[in-house]
């Protein structure tokens, strides 16, 4: 059996205008410095996707990759999805389930995609054998449909396959790429970028192994990691709870801290019997009809399959019902109806569409039809109104906004570009950062939060820095934190709405997470102390490798991650003026809550912290020499330079 | 005699089967109304109370809400509660 | 004689038990080389570990006598015990599982909190009973 040097990454090349393939070995000393997954991707992307190139053609670059530690238990099955994307930032997500690990089997970390194909194809990959096959009879087709005729087709039933919906085949936005069946990923610019390139699929099976250098030191590391994650002895309020329910609990919480977006972020909390309605708890009871969960997570149910047993849309069968839902399909359009919102949600799924688009940009344009913006002129004579019940309706919107026609075709551009055509301020109603629509957490209650959508390169994406809150105080102390390089007045920091220490506080997270999804490890999995003591990760690393760093050097390698991605988007001409909060949450207080706006001079504090932190300039925030040369990132001045970038120091 | 609404999230559901209710109350602490709740259903003492060192366990969270204010996460068993409070048991 | 029994409502399809498997003799992992295999019903609908084994693995890394697949089994899909015991844990998930719907996902045996059992007024601990 074929077994890899975990500490030799490798590229496979498919240019699909031309049709050739090749494989690359990766310098070898990339592991340690950018460990993999998200953090080589980020580098390939700088290194190969000039300035100004357009995204949807043949000179961008789809990069598809996993890293060192997957295949092993505790890579999750994670894959980094870049690209640049349409919005023109870096575009950077990473999806979970199986493929990873197949990929690695099958000789390879990444996959790099260029060119764009004149018909539709889907890559096949077996071991060396790789092919570039005709895709016209999966075109048009829903990822269930995909899933079935590839898995007709390829009987093998541990063949991986990775594949978007008509959503990405007809570029609307913020298409989804999956990684199998309901694990979604790739909603900064993957999806859209794979339709361009009418890559419809990439099936992969791998028949090596995967070994860590050490097998006695993986297995004491891990030993001791799965000690923090598992039910019975974590440290901590979310694993129990989580693992099982998952993170629609939410829904119970959020209305009365003053959290939960409604009508389109109009109101911070909801109607108390609403939101009982669509609660885990509900779920559990009458939807769940089994767990399912990514390649050897420890935890037993993050994700569910359900199935709606009664009513009119009883045989109707999804999966993965998360935190966002409740906000996207629930609250932000007052819809109070959980048969209502797993359809849609199990329909975005199947069509490649992103919730968050889509609940974001039907409230936005919901807000429109209220204040008169949007009249049924432009909406195909529907009246589109929070609360709205009619099922159907809402169903035919979703098949509209796929399809492009009629009103659908405005939705399809997200609510920020949607907004530019309608003009008449509508603007104002837009959730969105980056031309990207909000994630599921508030803002203005929690200020880290507000800092880290704005900082974010690839447009509101909570798993950067996520969770806002500590751990339980009790479990780690002060000295414990200082020894490992934290020097946070935790008190201050975790003070939500005080928008002191927000920066610094952001930054540790920012490194930390990064580090993780470059492993890559699910940053989901920060329970207990893993999102501040990090040594656990970097045991594993090593035992996994054999790459032998400091641990100060692999938490440096996180912050160079983050580095390459501001890096990637000041060359595209972002700059501070792109960090901001929605036009709502910069301009409206919290009523009932008295949460303050984070109006410019609040954020300005933060931002000015958060750059000073991180070594960036105060105007430009492009990163300084001294840090780059902290980072060993120093070849990438004369290009930067070259593009019109000052660096400076 | 307080009057409280008590709620129970996910892991709690296990234990008292019902989402929610109105509950009185003669209890002067927090740590006095898991000791009745948990003559009541059982599973409560457990589940919050650290039987060693007697504080709040780590791996599940009250939030106390005092009429008409957010409610915060409570880090001391010993906390007094008021009329009228709303109590969620995580 | 205990045997490692399977749970098949409670797989998620992790595999992390055929990963474990496969590297305890030769340190690799993957899912080719071990005693249990777990088959994906295409579609997603179930997933099934299919288990040959005496439960005694050549290197467990857990010195506590369980099988390793086992131990690491997030939501107790695997259970290892005499037949009469498995027997009754079975039934008494299957009460479990109709009372409370969390049972569909995780197994009381890998649940950290107290529950009420069927026909019983208050809620009890879990301890001692891990199988």
């Amino acid at each position: 059996m074929k077994v890899r040097d975990n500490a030799q990454q490798r590229v496979l090349r498919v240019d699909l205008s031309t049709r050739a393939v090749e494989v690359e070995d990766l310098p070898r000393e990339w592991t340690g410095k950018y460990l993999g997954a998200r953090g080589v991707t980020s580098r390939l992307l700088y290194n190969e996707v000039q300035r100004g190139i357009d995204p949807y053609g043949p000179e961008n670059v789809l990069y598809i990759g996993t890293g060192p530690m997957d295949g092993l238990p505790v890579g999750m099955g994670r894959l980094s999805i870049a690209t640049k994307s349409p919005r023109r930032c870096i575009g950077e997500g990473s999806v979970g389930g199986y493929l990873g690990p197949e990929l690695r089997r099958a000789g390879y970390e990444y996959i790099a995609v260029s060119g764009c194909s004149d018909k539709p194809v889907y890559l096949f990959i077996e071991d060396d054998r790789v092919e570039i096959r005709d895709a016209g009879h999966l075109w048009g087709k829903t990822t269930y449909q995909t899933d079935d005729l590839l898995r007709e087709e390829l009987a093998d039933p541990d063949t991986q396959f990775l594949y978007i919906g008509p959503a990405g085949e007809n570029l609307v936005h913020a298409a989804m790429v999956f990684s199998g069946r309901d694990s979604t990923g790739g909603r900064a610019g993957g999806g859209e970028v794979m339709g361009a390139k009418k890559l419809k699929a990439i099936t992969v099976r791998g028949h090596g192994g995967i070994k860590p250098h050490d097998y006695d030191a993986f297995i004491d590391a891990y030993r001791g990691f799965r000690r923090l994650l598992n039910l019975r002895t974590s440290r901590d309020m979310w694993t129990p709870v989580w693992s099982t329910y998952g993170a629609p609990v939410l829904s119970r919480l959020f209305p009365d801290l003053g959290n939960l977006m409604t009508n389109n972020a109009q109101m911070m909390s909801w109607d108390s019997e609403k939101a009982a309605a669509i609660s885990s708890e509900h779920f559990m009871n009458d939807y769940v009809t089994r767990a399912q969960s990514c390649f050897n997570c420890p935890w037993p149910a993050c994700k569910k399959n359900f199935r709606i047993e009664k009513g009119e849309h009883a045989g109707f069968t999804g999966a993965n019902y998360w935190a966002g839902q409740p906000v996207a399909l629930g609250s932000a359009i007052d819809n109070g109806d959980l048969d209502l919102m797993l359809i849609l949600s199990g329909l975005c799924n199947q069509y490649g569409l992103d919730i968050f688009h889509v609940g974001f940009t039907l409230s936005w344009a919901m807000e429109c039809f209220e204040r008169g913006i949007l009249t049924t002129a432009d909406t195909d004579g529907l009246e589109l109104r929070f609360g709205m019940t009619d099922h159907q309706a809402l169903i035919d919107l979703l098949d509209k906004i796929v399809r492009k026609e009629g009103f659908g075709e405005l939705l399809a551009l997200g609510c920020w570009e949607a907004s530019k055509r309608i003009g008449k301020d509508s603007y104002k109603y837009c959730l969105t950062v980056k031309g990207q629509e909000l994630e599921a957490i508030a803002e203005r209650n929690l200020l880290m939060v507000g800092l880290g959508i704005a900082v974010s390169e690839v447009g509101p994406d909570h798993t950067r820095w996520y969770p806002p809150y500590p751990p339980n105080p009790s479990i780690i102390s002060k000295e414990e934190l200082h020894s490992l390089g934290i020097d946070l007045d935790l008190k201050l920091a975790f003070d939500t709405r005080n928008p002191k220490q927000k920066g610094e506080l952001l930054r540790w997270f920012t490194v930390s997470r990064a580090i993780v999804e470059a492993l890559p490890s699910c940053v989901f999995l920060v329970r207990d102390t893993l999102g501040l003591d990090l040594r656990p990760w970097w045991k594993l690393f090593e035992a996994a490798t054999g790459v032998e760093l400091e641990y100060q050097e692999f938490v440096k390698a996180g912050e160079r991650l983050m580095n390459m991605d501001r890096l990637f988007n000041v060359r595209e001409g972002f700059s501070r003026k792109d960090d901001h909060v929605p036009y709502r949450m910069a301009n409206e207080d919290v009523l009932h809550f008295g949460y303050k706006k984070i109006d410019q001079v609040t954020l300005d504090g933060m931002l000015d912290e958060y750059y000073t932190a991180n070594g960036w300039d105060l105007q430009s925030s492009v990163p300084n020499r001294p840090k780059l040369e902290e980072l060993g990132l120093t070849d990438t001045i004369a290009d930067l330079q070259a593009n019109g970038i000052e660096v400076k120091g | 005699m307080k009057k409280l609404e008590l709620r129970y999230v996910a892991a709690v559901y296990p234990i008292t089967s019902k989402l929610s209710e109105i509950f009185e109350t003669d209890a002067g602490t927090l740590r006095e109304l898991i000791q009745e709740l948990d003559d009541i259903y059982g599973g409560f003492a457990e589940m919050f109370l650290d039987s060693q060192t007697g504080k709040l366990t780590l791996n599940t969270m009250i939030y106390y809400g005092a009429k008409g204010s957010v409610p915060k996460g409570v880090l001391d068993a010993d906390q007094p509660i008021a009329d009228q409070a709303t109590i969620t048991f995580w | 004689m205990k045997r490692i029994y399977v749970v098949e409502e409670l797989c998620n399809g992790c595999r992390l038990c055929e990963s474990f498997c496969g590297s305890l003799s030769k340190g690799i992992f993957s899912p080719q080389s071990g005693r249990i295999r777990v088959l994906k019903v295409p579609g997603g609908e179930k997933s099934v570990p299919m288990v040959h084994c005496d439960g005694r693995c050549v290197r467990p890394i857990y010195e506590d006598g369980s099988p390793t697949c086992v131990r690491v089994c997030p939501t107790g899909a695997l259970i290892f015990a005499e037949h009469e015991r498995a027997v009754q844990v079975r039934q008494e998930y299957e009460a479990a599982r109709r009372v409370h719907s969390l049972f569909k996902v995780v197994a009381p045996w890998i649940w950290p909190f107290p529950w009420r059992r069927p026909g019983e007024k208050r809620a009890r601990s879990a301890e001692g009973e891990v199988v």
